[in-house]
């Protein structure tokens, strides 16, 4: 094999596939995770409201909570979009005559790229709604740092 | 030729993504205990110590969430975005072959740099948030010894 010969498409869309599949598979892992560690801090933030200042109200305590459970939620929302339905049925009474084998090489090559299309675009908005959720997390616990040094500032001095 | 270096690339990536999901796993459940931590350090503040306010108890809790979330923010940089494409309406026809062997090493070789880079990043955040709470757990081994004797 020498550098100017094309590499095999079939494999390259292959790998491609697996690469999407991977990175949308770790998506929902941390979003599952995330979801779990919002839940369990929610429980000590809502218990403490009572030594909170004045200007921090529950419903605003509550808000950041609330867009990162609906992000995260969104994220691990099952999609199957329906332009890859013809070679990923989802259906309720599958008959054996829905699943046909084509031995066609150039539409196995077409079949991979819009497998690659649908995984990107799966993709997209999975990483939107976990880069919105980590952004309001992050947010939050630059804030409370904040409080908190502040907090710890006046009792000291 | 440009198959042994294909391999090696194909390997370095392997080692890369493998190293990546192990740290992010390692930051998920960290991010956890952190969590599941927390709220008994909060009901225990009326038996802290005087000179230990509970602002001062949570200040590590707090830097520790912070690094981890960053450690576990989703990446996925510009410069490579030409081979893995990431579009809400991408068509088939935006995914191309490479044209040869060279234009594929190049793009495994620049894999290598981004996931080399990401790689770092969330090693730095882990061993900070790693090392605050080895601390943190001695100081408090340290407490309780001491209040004991």
């Amino acid at each position: 094999m020498t550098d100017d010969e094309a590499p095999d498409p079939g494999l390259h869309f292959g790998n491609l596939i697996s690469a999407y599949t991977e990175a949308i598979r770790l998506s929902d892992f941390k979003a599952n995770l995330t979801v779990l560690f919002v839940a369990i801090m929610m429980g000590p933030v809502i218990a403490s409201r009572d030594k909170y200042p004045h200007f921090l109200t529950l419903p605003l305590i509550l808000t950041p909570f609330f867009i990162a459970f609906f992000c995260l939620l969104m994220c691990v929302f099952p999609r199957f979009p329906r332009r890859g339905r013809q070679n990923f049925l989802v259906v309720r009474n599958p008959k054996a005559s829905d699943f046909t084998f084509s031995d066609k090489a150039e539409s196995d090559i077409d079949q991979l790229k819009l497998r690659c299309a649908i995984l990107s675009g799966i993709l997209f908005w999975k990483t939107l709604f976990l880069q919105i959720s980590f952004f309001v997390c992050l947010f939050t616990v630059g804030v409370t740092f904040i409080l908190l040094s502040y907090s710890l500032l006046t009792t000291i001095f | 030729m440009a198959q042994e270096a294909s391999a090696y690339y194909r390997n370095q990536i392997a080692a890369y993504t493998d190293t990546i999901r192990i740290s992010d796993f390692k930051a998920n459940v960290a991010v956890i205990y952190g969590a599941f931590t927390i709220g008994p350090v909060m009901s225990f503040a009326d038996k802290f110590p005087p000179f230990l306010p509970l602002t001062a108890v949570l200040l590590p809790f707090v830097v520790v969430f912070f690094c981890l979330l960053v450690c576990l923010y989703p990446r996925y940089p510009r410069r490579g975005r030409a081979n893995f494409l990431i579009k809400p309406n991408a068509s088939p026809k935006e995914f191309r072959s490479p044209t040869n062997h060279a234009v594929t090493l190049e793009q495994q070789q620049l894999l290598c740099v981004i996931l080399c880079n990401i790689l770092y990043w969330k090693t730095i955040c882990l061993r900070i948030s790693f090392a605050i709470y080895i601390m943190g757990t001695l100081a408090a081994a340290a407490l309780i010894v001491y209040s004991f004797v």
